[in-house]
């Protein structure tokens, strides 16, 4: 048989991390709050019994508000696990108490895991599970992810106490008044059939902590206890009980040294200082991109030569000329022409990779929280902003977390335009061709442009949404934590991944289809093929942007994934990376590139995106919506910014 | 003394006594660590004064104006700017600003915990004592140092 065992806990303490250890996953980990937000299983293995492990979004309390911390809770009411793993923070152990006790309340079978202990005890703070252990009767273990501290003693309890299968009684000693009212409120519960399986003492408490809202109490019972109880006056006493409770545990488990992180906190007022916050990351922006064309560029300069290489050894050796061209033009042209700027990308997945693991996220949150308002937006949103960097489909899925339907729905269609890195390939064989000489400042000038338009976006859809629940916007700051390059080289290598997979998948099929609109129906006359007669039909809207039939082809290939627009270029213009520039400049004049780079920043999500868009709608209508709603946009700017560059080129 | 949790100074602390919200978000600001007994400190300030960074034992929340209005908390000595005071006796808390600014004070002998002596304010232009010397600050300035009061 199976054991199901959960794993809860406040956000951002380390259950993610756990999980990947245990179940040997490389699930989604960083270090700002609400990176999980969907129910994630594994399997493992442990003294010959098979284990299913489920890591959850985290959650605070039991009272959720956005959609991810629903999941969690829905899952703590309605399954059975046969074990608990609460994933508490050494360093925040208060807090997360309050959260075990509402789980211990539910009668659950738990296993306190205290984690990151390696910071405490970098800290001088000492913990003393066996004194939490005996008080509350659970299993307490002190671990450490990082440091693969206490794993073993974990997994050994986990085994236990689901094997127990009976849950110890703990008998907390409530107040007088508190006990007689889960006296008298289990009792009614006897005339209520439906809720004979569910814990009686538990379904008390759970209506003093959080009232009638979350769980399908009978109307009359609700009166009845109303009219008995002083609600209010006994939820006070109760919460005051716990609070008392709780503190006394740590007090007699804790002791603390308090040595301070000087350094932390000193980079901690760098990162959220006024001015130099935001400025620090302009500036590394900047910086990061210095570095794509002048560190990265000479190396994929090298894989172009690679597959060059490979394309002459192939050329000529298949004896069916359109399979050699298929082969040679298409496959290893394409593909190619994707494949050579992994470089670039790695760079920015890197840069990306120490933002979301430094901490530096929420505290950008907290620097622009006012200034975003003015769009209907929140700190919180732009965090999803600056994930968009990456990949909009994370991006849209991190949105989850806001409770706020409104501000969601209006991020969720605006997202599209922060400039991902499948939009850099585009970007830097039109940057790298017409703007050589300032090329970090015009990409740069590009993402801030993308941030705005990502703003005003947001700010106009909002009309079309009715006003959402307001809720107060609250976030934690996570601990400055330096990246370790493993965990850096392993985000880079989850994104990368991707990445290659999109390049053995969609984009060689999109390849695929390129070449043979370009091959037929005149045998590799490319002038006179399909792509050039449906890239002319639509050259009357285009041509007065200087794009001619070779670029709109392009341009509706890169509707699949933005970094076929590269790709299909190499393919229709025959060409490799180093002959691109010179075969762009001959279509294109450096007005016409730099509306075009704007458009491919606005226009038409990848289908990916689109598919993440119509999930988290749920709506086709919005998908659709979307499609119209980016192409026009796209249109007017490219447009715009023609008529601008005309003024300054 | 109770006040509000946005009335408090950066560096300043103060005891949580009570939240004033309707139950549900009550609840989960006590969640997340604000409760009621705990101590407070406000750690950092954002370019418009809102939203703060607040820091609870080692975790640093940040809340809006708005909400950090409706949490009370109990300050045993009351800091204030040097904008706000009244003429009496000060000891210097903290001086906010950039270096420079600090090293153009402690030229004047005005560092964190000397004493000064205001003698009077008028509008924001504050004229002051420390060491037998008079000084005045403007608005501006004056803004930026922040005082405790001293039993007069
Ligand atoms: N020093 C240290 N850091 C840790 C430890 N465990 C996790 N971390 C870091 O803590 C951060 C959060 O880890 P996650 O595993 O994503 O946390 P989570 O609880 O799954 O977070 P959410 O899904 O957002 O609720 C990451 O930056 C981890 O590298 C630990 O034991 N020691
Ligand atoms: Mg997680």
């Amino acid at each position: 048989m199976t054991f199901e065992i959960a794993i809860i806990g406040n956000p951002n303490v380390g259950k993610t991390s756990i999980f990947n250890i245990i179940t040997g996953s490389r699930q989604y980990i960083a270090n700002w709050p609400g990176v999980t937000v969907e129910k994630k299983v594994g399997s493992f293995k442990y003294k010959g019994h098979h284990f299913k492990l489920v890591d959850l979004p985290g959650i605070y309390t039991l009272s959720a508000q956005s959609d991810d911390e629903k999941v969690a809770r829905d899952y703590l009411i309605n399954e059975s696990p046969d074990a608990v793993v609460v994933v508490a923070d050494s360093l925040n152990l208060e807090r997360s108490m309050y959260l075990l006790m509402q789980i211990l309340e539910m009668n659950l079978p738990a296993v306190l895991a205290i984690n990151s202990i390696d910071e405490a005890q970098s800290k001088g703070k000492i913990i003393n599970p066996s004194f939490i252990s005996k008080t509350l009767n659970i299993p307490v273990v002190l671990t450490s992810a990082k440091k693969l501290i206490g794993i073993d003693i974990l997994l050994e309890s986990i085994h236990k106490v689901a094997e127990k299968k009976s849950i110890p009684v703990r008998n907390f000693i409530y107040t007088e008044s508190i006990n007689s009212f889960i006296e008298h409120f289990s009792n009614k519960l006897e005339e209520y059939d439906f809720l004979k399986s569910y814990d009686k003492r538990w379904l008390a408490l759970y209506y003093l902590e959080f009232g009638s809202k979350n769980f399908h109490y009978p109307e009359t019972l609700i009166e009845d206890i109303n009219s008995q109880f002083d609600i209010n006056k006994l939820k006070s006493e109760f919460m005051n009980w716990k609070f008392s409770f709780i503190s006394s545990i740590i007090k007699s488990s804790v002791i603390e040294k308090g040595r301070s992180w000087a350094m932390r906190d000193i980079l901690d007022h760098v990162m959220t200082h006024k001015v130099l916050g935001l400025l620090i990351y302009v500036v590394a922006l900047y910086f990061v991109f210095s570095l794509t064309f002048n560190i990265a560029s000479p190396l994929s300069d090298l894989i172009d030569i690679g597959f060059n290489y490979l394309g002459n050894f192939f050329n000529g050796k298949i004896p069916i000329p359109w399979l050699n061209s298929l082969i040679v033009d298409g496959i290893i042209g394409g593909v190619g022409g994707v494949l050579i700027f992994i470089p670039q990308l790695f760079v920015l997945f890197f840069f990306m990779g120490f933002l979301e693991e430094s901490g530096y996220l929420p505290r950008a949150a907290f620097l622009v929280d006012k200034l975003v308002r003015k769009f209907g937006l929140s700190g919180r949103s732009f965090m999803s902003i600056i994930l968009g960097f990456g990949c909009s489909v994370p991006a849209i899925m991190s949105t989850k977390t806001i409770a706020n339907k409104k501000e969601r729905m209006a991020l969720i269609l605006s997202i599209p335009f922060a400039s991902c890195s499948a939009r850099l390939p585009v970007y830097i064989i039109l940057i790298s061709a017409f703007f050589d000489k300032n090329a970090a400042t015009i990409l740069l000038f590009v993402y801030i442009s993308s941030i705005l338009l990502v703003l005003l976006s947001a700010k106009i859809l909002q009309i079309f949404f009715i006003k959402g629940e307001e809720v107060p916007f609250t976030i934690e700051l996570p601990r400055f934590r330096m990246p370790t390059f493993r965990n850096l080289a392993l985000y880079s290598w989850n994104r990368g991944k991707h990445f290659l997979e999109k390049a053995g998948g969609i984009i060689l099929i999109a390849t695929i289809f390129i070449w043979l609109l370009s091959y037929f129906p005149n045998n590799n006359d490319i002038s006179h093929s399909y792509a050039a007669y449906i890239g002319k039909f639509f050259e009357p809207i285009t041509l007065h942007l200087g794009w001619n039939w070779q670029t709109n082809i392009s341009l509706i290939f890169g509707a699949v994934a933005k970094e076929v627009v590269a790709s299909s270029y190499m393919t229709i213009l025959n060409v490799g990376q180093e002959g691109i520039t010179y075969a762009l400049q001959d279509i294109l004049t450096q007005r016409s590139a730099l509306a075009l780079i704007f458009f491919v920043l606005a226009y038409i999500p990848c289908f990916a995106t689109l598919s993440v868009i119509r999930q988290e709608t749920n709506s086709w209508k919005w998908l659709f919506f979307e499609l119209f709603y980016t192409l026009t946009i796209a249109y007017l700017i490219a447009n715009f910014v023609y008529l601008i560059g005309g003024i300054f080129l | 003394m109770i006040i509000p949790l946005s009335s408090l100074k950066i560096g300043m602390n103060g005891i949580i006594i009570r939240l004033e919200f309707e139950e549900s978000i009550k609840e989960r600001f006590i969640a997340m660590g604000i409760i009621p007994g705990k101590k407070i400190t406000y750690v950092h300030e954002s370019p418009f004064g809102d939203p703060m960074v607040f820091k609870i034992e080692d975790n640093k929340i940040m809340i809006r104006k708005n909400e950090a209005e409706k949490i009370f908390v109990d300050v045993t000595e009351e800091i204030l700017s040097l904008e706000e005071s009244t003429p009496g006796v000060y000891k210097i808390f903290l001086i906010k600003g950039g270096l420079f600014f600090r090293k153009e004070l402690e030229n004047l002998n005005i560092v964190n915990g000397s004493i000064i002596n205001v003698i009077n304010n008028h509008f924001g232009k504050v004229s002051l004592k420390v060491n037998n010397k008079t000084i005045t600050f403007g608005k501006g300035r004056s803004k930026k140092i922040l005082v405790k009061k001293l039993n007069k």
